[in-house]
């Protein structure tokens, strides 16, 4: 099938300000936005810049605004997202675009950094020197947010991000989520005292942009509001 | 501290130091059930005013029969209309001017002095528009007649 690509490119080096590069080409049907950037890339022009490693929605270094909507071009098929015979590509929005496709991630990282994503527990490991046990029902506790693969599809989909990029952002929360209700952590007070600054969870307007956008099909929006909940009572369950 | 409950850990933090989160959070709290109770409010208003008295019969006459005369002492019926429209115009005032906060530090939250300017003027606008809105609700309407 055809397939005409209109793809916002930009480099800084060269452009004063992004244009919108249009291609044609023929693709399957059942082919990924993802091929269809490579056809562009391989065979067409090779200046167009993206990311992608494992291209298989694993490694989240593909995110991109596919019609309007944050997606990873590696897990979005053709023929769900054409319309009238076109798909429009944008970079994710509210980062430094640093070529076509590229951003700058630096920003979103510093804010993941700012949460410690990392184990707190200064306990003794168990006498038989293995793992730390936890419960079935206690790992099920914050298993949604294990999820997520840091692709930044929600935290560029954030209206709040958007006009204030010192929003610690869905990722970071989501993330924060993840420790903050594992049995096994000892940080919880810590964490709750960066998301309750100024810029971090209280940012958030529920506005669900981050849910749709989730490639993990992470319930994003819950997750920040469990957070909130915690802050507001104190108690983590 | 940690205990149990239906077989999950629970954990109890300490209360978080920060005024500001304090601040925030009773927002946060204040938004969710003011949203929760205009939704009732304003479209049990919609269907009174729409539905069951009609949109042609909308008029000064019917809105001084509901709230009461001005200068004429009021039935309990009317405090309970007054009342009703006094909780609507709060409570939509109060939600929308911490809504247009929240935008307005997201948007200019850096230049203290232009957020400040910004919300100092709302904030008088918003006092202006409420006494309008209420004078009618406290001292009563006046017939066009």
């Amino acid at each position: 099938m055809k397939l005409h690509l209109k793809i916002k490119r930009f480099n800084p080096e060269k452009d004063k300000k992004p244009w919108w590069g249009e291609y044609d080409i023929e693709v399957e049907p059942g082919d990924r936005v993802l091929d269809a950037l490579h056809e562009v890339k391989w065979n067409i022009d090779g200046t167009l810049a993206l990311r992608r490693s494992c291209a298989h929605g694993v490694c989240g270094s593909d995110a991109m605004r596919i019609n309007g909507r944050n997606r990873l071009a590696c897990k979005c098929l053709v023929k769900d997202e054409i319309k009238n015979g076109q798909i429009t590509i944008e970079p994710i929005l509210g980062m430094r675009v640093i070529k076509d496709m590229i951003v700058d991630m630096e920003p979103f990282f510093a804010h993941y950094r700012s949460i410690m994503p990392f184990l707190v527990n200064d306990t003794p490991l168990p006498a038989n020197g293995r793992e730390r046990l936890q419960s079935p029902v206690d790992r099920e506790r914050f298993d949604d947010s294990t999820k997520c693969i840091l692709c930044a599809c929600c935290t560029t989909s954030c209206p709040s991000f958007w006009a204030r990029g010192e929003y610690i952002g869905p990722a970071a929360i989501v993330q924060a989520h993840r420790f903050i209700f594992d049995s096994r952590d000892q940080a919880a007070q810590e964490r709750l005292e960066i998301l309750s600054d100024v810029d971090g969870v209280w940012r958030c307007r529920t506005a669900f942009n981050c849910t749709d956008a989730c490639p993990r099909d992470i319930k994003v929006t819950k997750t920040i509001g469990e957070v909130k909940e915690a802050l507001r009572t104190g108690v983590i369950q | 501290m940690s205990t149990q409950s239906l077989g999950r850990t629970v954990r109890t933090v300490k209360p978080i130091p920060q005024a500001r989160n304090k601040f925030e959070r009773a927002m946060w709290v204040f938004m969710r059930y003011s949203g929760l109770a205009l939704t009732f409010l304003a479209l049990s208003h919609f269907g009174f005013q729409h539905i069951v008295i009609g949109t042609h019969n909308i008029t000064t006459e019917q809105t001084v029969q509901m709230w009461g005369e001005s200068g004429k002492s009021i039935s309990l019926n009317q405090l309970a209309w007054r009342t009703y429209y006094m909780a609507i115009l709060g409570l939509a005032m109060l939600h929308g001017l911490n809504g247009v906060r929240q935008v307005a530090w997201d948007y200019i939250g850096n230049n203290k002095g232009l957020y400040t300017l910004f919300m100092g003027v709302v904030a008088v606008l918003s006092v202006v528009v409420t006494i309008l809105g209420a004078l009618a609700l406290i001292f009563g309407a006046t017939s066009m007649k």
